[in-house]
């Protein structure tokens, strides 16, 4: 087993770890992680046109 | 003769729209805060090896994939071989104080004529030289510097500019590590200040943050501005626990100074003068999008990574296996050298060398090296390692260099995403995918790893 010699990089070996445990939070929200970012992808758009639509409306009420 | 040099001014000065800095204190704090970041980005580059001949030929440096061969127009040497970079990076200092003194005078073509010069500098360095010492810091700065010395309506693009960072920088974040907050809850320290339980719900708020609330702080509303304004001022002091002084100085002071005590609401520039203005955003958004256009993970296989503004994508851990087959003769004086590093050796580097052992057989001389990650922040860049072991690659006594890369993303099992017997032989493609980088299923479950550890 290869073993880390560092002292702030403990044993990151190998073999003998665990998976990483994930809160009871993040337990919740694992099985919905991939809608939750696609969520916050539709917002991304969403603001983007929002952002562009009022600087259409700007450039018109300007004219 | 007089009165060319006079028209000479004065066409520069409309070119630039001086007029603009010398009328606007805003602009004027601006030019000090950029200049702040100038004086800070040169005192850490002095000190790295990055520019120098002798870092680019031993691949402890290594340039842009885009352009690999930047070694060879390397300008400087190392402090053991002459001083021309201290007295290079000291010609630079001798600028910034006369850009200080002309600012002073109230002289701002020539302040910014200076300016000018390290702009290029920094340009050329960041996106040239310095492949692994640059990243979205410097890029917020180049942005930033480009709008205040080019273009015209700067007060309101350097604004805008400002928010768009902020909304690009979220597209990063839409991915579990930020989702479920295993980015933070993966290092053994967590966030800092508050508890792992509560860590989705803060890594969310700034996802929120960065696609909506960023656009508040153009708002012609006292209170929503003010508020956004509050939230960025604390995300800004608040991550410089994690990154120090760095991203502050780029973030946090000009936050201040165009959203703060001196904010207007000003209206869009509908003009054609603004066309230089749209030019940069548009040239933000491409580079951003670069690492977004090559398919693939890239968390995992790094390709394009370090185009964007990437601040804290992921926590990374990596492992690398290193064989090099060379000639017997000449046999280099390290060529038989057998040692694993004690428990309790320090390492600084990004990268830690914990374990070589030569051997040789009747044809060859076999160096094995192992390297482990020491940085959570540093990206495990299968590049990197490929790039610096071109130098090596070269020399005729090399037969060929195997490695395998294992790579943990936040805190996900290791990956063996590279495990090439000559990567002397393998190109690498800047723009696209590597089919030598692999990716899950294809790379194997080789391990899992302990909580990584945060460290400057």
């Amino acid at each position: 087993m290869n073993v880390s010699t560092t002292t702030l990089l403990v044993q990151k070996s190998f073999a003998g770890n665990p998976p990483v445990e994930l809160n009871a939070l993040q337990r919740f929200l694992e099985p919905h992680a991939t809608t939750i970012v696609h969520a916050w992808v539709v917002l991304w758009i969403l603001t983007a046109l929002f952002v562009l639509l009022k600087l259409h409306r700007d450039y018109r009420s300007r004219r | 003769m007089q009165e060319f040099g006079k028209r000479i001014a004065q066409g520069y000065e409309r070119l630039f729209s001086i007029e603009e800095i010398r009328a606007t204190p805003l602009l004027q704090w601006m030019f000090g805060a950029m200049l702040l970041f100038f004086f800070y980005s040169f005192s850490i580059w002095l000190f790295t090896g990055a520019g120098t001949q002798e870092a680019y030929r031993s691949g402890a440096v290594v340039c842009w994939p885009y352009f690999p061969d930047c070694g060879n127009y390397a300008l400087f040497h190392d402090l053991y071989v002459d001083y021309s970079k201290g007295i290079f990076y000291m010609l630079l200092y001798a600028i910034l104080l006369a850009i200080v003194w002309c600012m002073w005078k109230g002289r701002w073509a020539a302040a910014h004529a200076l300016m000018v010069i390290l702009f290029l500098w920094q340009a050329l360095f960041s996106l040239v030289f310095a492949y692994t010492m640059t990243g979205p810091p410097y890029y917020y700065h180049l942005f930033l510097t480009a709008i205040l010395l080019f273009v015209p309506f700067k007060e309101y693009f350097l604004r805008v500019a400002f928010v768009l960072l902020y909304f690009l920088s979220a597209t990063i974040k839409f991915d579990s590590g930020w989702v479920l907050g295993t980015e933070f809850t993966t290092l053994k320290t967590g966030l800092p200040l508050f508890s792992d339980a509560l860590t989705p719900i803060f890594t969310n708020i700034v996802i929120f943050s960065q696609v909506v609330l960023c656009w508040f702080l153009l708002s012609s509303r006292p209170k929503l501005q003010r508020g956004a304004l509050l939230f960025f001022v604390f995300f800004h002091w608040y991550s410089g626990i994690f990154v120090g002084y760095l991203f502050p100085t780029i973030a946090l002071v000009p936050l201040l100074i165009l959203f703060g005590p001196m904010y207007r609401p000003l209206p869009a520039p509908f003009d054609k003068r603004a066309l230089p203005g749209v030019f940069v955003l548009g040239l933000m958004i491409a580079f951003h999008a670069v690492g977004f256009l090559i398919p693939g993970d890239r968390r995992m296989t790094l390709e394009g990574s370090r185009y964007g503004f990437f601040m804290f994508d992921a926590n990374y851990q990596c492992r690398m296996n290193v064989t090099i087959y060379s000639d017997l003769r000449p046999l280099p004086p390290s060529g038989l050298e057998a040692w694993d590093n004690p428990l309790g050796t320090r390492c600084y580097d990004f990268y830690c060398l914990v374990g070589v052992h030569g051997s040789s057989t009747k044809h060859e001389l076999v160096r094995n090296e192992r390297y482990e990650s020491n940085f959570s922040q540093h990206s495990c860049d299968p590049y990197e390692w490929w790039a610096r072991y071109r130098p090596q690659c070269a020399a005729s006594s090399t037969r060929r260099i195997s490695l395998q890369f294992d790579n943990s993303v936040n805190g996900s099992p290791y990956y063996r995403i590279v495990d090439v017997d000559n990567v002397c032989a393998l190109d690498y493609r800047p723009f696209s995918r590597n089919e030598w980088i692999k990716e899950p299923p294809e790379a194997p479950v080789v391990g899992y790893p302990v909580k990584d550890v945060y460290r400057y």
